[in-house]
């Protein structure tokens, strides 16, 4: 009892002294950074027989492009490599030399062939600023699938460094065009998000405009000029079947599912007036979104499939406005000068896409749900038609520009930041892009 | 017996000895009010690891290139009409791969196999990682090379853009805003609230901050981006280089994706041997030997 005082004495000059302490630990805040493709290192595979030698290659070569096409990573060039792959399977990873690259994150991986005959493509990534695994994850599959696992790689990789989603495992289905101005043949058309395996799934002999994945199946809305009128149709793509959405007394156009792809919303002309309508796809039932004599089109639902985002002319000029599902709740998105169209919600939410003509030239922008924060991120002589990538980072969309007396019709992709617009190539000219749902 | 019993109480009872108790409560009240005023302690240990700056060189920002897809240019395959071939499926898409430490195993494990805990290694193991292969006992690599080849020191003099300028608009007539939000940004690119050291001064501050700049990369565009603030205790050896940056959030690191990456983007900031030696005033060493350093990207995006 006696030495409590001294204990209580001695605990308290230990607790003054490392508060002390505590208390001359300073907070320094920084607020401004960069933003720049971040270096990464994406070292070839390691083979484990020869007959893997070509996908050790290829895999990580697919990986790399995708990594630099998004534009947010800029892949070290191999020639600065400290490693083999066969050294970075039998010693692991020098840490130390590969700093010397500059690089902060590095890929590395092997391939085999596992008793099933499959292929088995494992992989790393690797933090080199801390020294550390950041993801490992193997794939099997049939050896003539080794695409998608580079493109599922792709994402893993992509994810684990931005914190969302990839869009790489993706297809984007578009209107390959062809022939003269005055007689264009316009086809459907599907390749993977890079332009690999292209293929055509309708013969040119009707028009067909506006593809639109569905989000939840192998399926994709469009409209076709099919028997000389045009109307909207639903097309499989893993059977090759196509349905006529409904057969209505009006033209219908410019489709789109609803997230959950139960629902298409699409515009019906009849009697002189354009509507909004929905229909229940197991159903069939058809309800009117919108009334009036205004003309009122390119429906496009949000992300959590409550709200509608449409365009207008009922103001005196043609602008957006958004409304519940049900039809009620309407308002104004945009007061800019100019007419706007085609909005598109971001898978993501926080944006609307949208198509601007404004004095003669058209932009493709994006403007918060709000009515806030608008910017128009590309421009060209003309330009339409934006799509989403499924994790609502990048847009596709289609340039035309006069090239004598035709115009040539390309497709492109653009970071929402604005920046990294690149040129999507495809055998002939390309229009209306639409991109897949993920791992589609 | 009984007097002397009730002698003692009434003693006790009229005349009680609380010198001693009212000591020990007036030391708890002082106790308590300190703790109050300073705050807990933070115990930390000192982990001494060789200091090593490695020189690399930036990355522009205006070498994002804009160039045609890479791939080889599609076939023609004008007569292909079909249905495209049914995707193929990839199994064990979620498998986690073997652990690549121990090289002369002969047997990859079975798929179902849970991964090894990670190495013995200065960082408290992560359940969900692989651990780390050793590295080489010798040296026999030639010196590193100095730089990344495809650079060019052209553009590597280019000054680092500002990331106000990143969410590009091409908008011609929406002034206000633009303008509100550079004159937000003007305002200083350093800020030190909080708890500022009487010995730090605004300028060490503001040259600590200003050192971190290039290297700290922000996810521009990303979701959320701008509600991703990040705090790091920083440790510093003697000769200002960051020994470690640890990230305080554990919790938001480990449920977060969004988070994580920002959180690793501020801590590789630290860590780039480009910035990793800090613009610290030398005699100040007792004051950021440890301290917060706080990455907001709010007032950039």
């Amino acid at each position: 009892m006696k030495y409590r005082g001294v204990f209580y004495f001695l605990f308290m000059i230990f607790f003054l002294s490392v508060s002390t302490a505590q208390a001359e630990e300073f907070e320094a805040v920084i607020n401004e950074g960069v933003f720049k493709p971040r270096p990464i290192a994406v070292s070839p595979f390691h083979p484990t027989e020869i007959k893997h030698r070509e996908l050790a290659t290829d895999i990580p070569k697919i990986i790399s492009d995708n990594l630099a096409r998004s534009g947010l990573f800029k892949p070290v060039n191999q020639a600065a490599f400290v490693q083999t792959p066969g050294s970075i399977f039998q010693e692991g990873v020098r840490f130390p030399e590969w700093r010397t690259t500059g690089t902060e994150t590095m890929v590395s991986g092997n391939v085999l062939t596992d008793d099933q005959g499959n292929t088995r493509v494992e992989f790393r990534l690797w933090d080199v600023l801390s020294e550390k695994q950041l993801i490992g994850m193997a794939y099997t599959t049939t050896p003539d699938n080794w695409r998608r696992i580079a493109h599922i790689i792709s994402d893993e990789v992509y994810k684990r460094l931005t914190g969302e989603d990839g869009y790489f495992d993706t297809r984007i289905v578009y209107i390959a065009e062809s022939g003269l101005a005055h007689k264009r043949v316009k086809r459907l058309a599907i390749m993977d998000q890079d332009g690999a395996n292209h293929q055509y799934l309708t013969d040119g002999s009707y028009l067909v405009l506006t593809p639109r994945f569905s989000p939840t199946r192998q399926q994709i809305t469009y409209m076709s000029y099919q028997g000389g009128i045009p109307r909207v149709y639903l097309y499989d793509i893993n059977t090759g079947a196509h349905k006529l959405l409904g057969n209505f007394s009006g033209m219908t156009f410019a489709p789109r599912f609803s997230p959950d792809g139960k629902k298409v919303v699409f515009s019906m002309a009849k009697n002189g007036n354009t509507d909004i309508y929905v229909m229940d796809l197991q159903s069939r039932k058809t309800v009117r979104m919108t009334s009036g004599t205004a003309i009122e089109t390119a429906p496009s639902y949000s992300a959590d499939g409550r709200r509608i985002v449409f365009e207008s002319d009922r103001s005196g000029s043609q602008q957006l406005y958004i409304m519940n599902v049900d039809g009620s709740g309407m308002s104004r998105l945009t007061y800019g000068k100019g007419r706007y169209g085609n909005p598109v919600w971001s898978p993501r939410g926080d944006l609307i896409a949208f198509t601007r003509m404004y004095q003669g030239k058209f932009y493709i922008g994006v403007i918060r749900p709000d009515g806030k924060g608008e910017r128009l991120i590309t421009t060209a002589y003309h330009v339409e038609g934006p799509s989403w990538s499924p994790n609502g980072r990048v847009l596709t969309y289609f340039k035309e520009t006069p090239s004598g007396d035709r115009r040539i019709a390309r497709i492109y992709t653009i970071d929402i930041t604005g920046y990294n617009e690149r040129w999507l190539k495809t055998p002939k000219d390309g229009s209306d892009p639409a991109w897949s749902p993920p791992n589609r | 017996m009984n007097a002397a019993v009730k002698k003692d109480y009434r003693t006790a009872l009229y005349a009680p000895n609380i010198t001693k108790p009212a000591a020990i409560s007036a030391f708890l009240h002082v106790a308590v009010f300190v703790l109050a005023t300073v705050g807990i302690p933070y115990l930390s240990k000192d982990i001494v690891t060789e200091d090593m700056v490695i020189p690399v060189e930036l990355f522009d920002p205006s070498e994002i290139i804009e160039t045609t897809n890479p791939d080889e240019p599609q076939k023609n395959e004008e007569d292909d009409i079909a249905p495209p071939p049914e995707r193929k499926p990839v199994y064990n898409k979620s498998e986690t791969v073997p652990d690549l430490a121990v090289p002369e195993e002969p047997d990859i494990p079975e798929p179902e196999e849970i991964i090894p805990e990670e190495t013995p290694k200065i960082e408290p193991p992560d359940p969900t990682e692989i651990k780390t292969p050793p590295k080489p006992k010798s040296k026999p690599k030639p010196p590193p090379k100095p730089k990344v080849v495809e650079e060019k020191p052209k553009e590597e003099e280019k000054p680092e853009k500002d990331i106000t300028s990143l969410l590009k608009s091409l908008t011609p007539d929406e002034p206000e805003e633009t303008d509100a939000r550079k004159n937000d940004v003007g305002q200083g690119n350093t800020s030190q609230q909080g708890n500022v050291a009487k010995q730090m001064t605004s300028s060490d501050l503001v040259a600590l901050v200003r050192g971190v700049q290039p290297c700290w990369n922000v996810n521009a565009g990303g979701r959320m981006a701008e509600d991703l603030v990040v705090k790091l205790r920083v440790l510093v050896n003697r000769n200002r280089t960051v020994r470690d940056a640890i990230i305080l959030d554990k919790l938001r690191y480990a449920a977060d994706p969004h988070y994580k990456s920002a959180a690793d983007a501020a801590r590789w900031a630290l860590l780039n041997p480009q910035c990793s030696t800090l613009n610290l005033p030398e005699e100040k060493y007792e004051t950021w030997k440890s301290f917060i350093f706080v990455f907001d990207p709010s007032q950039m995006l």
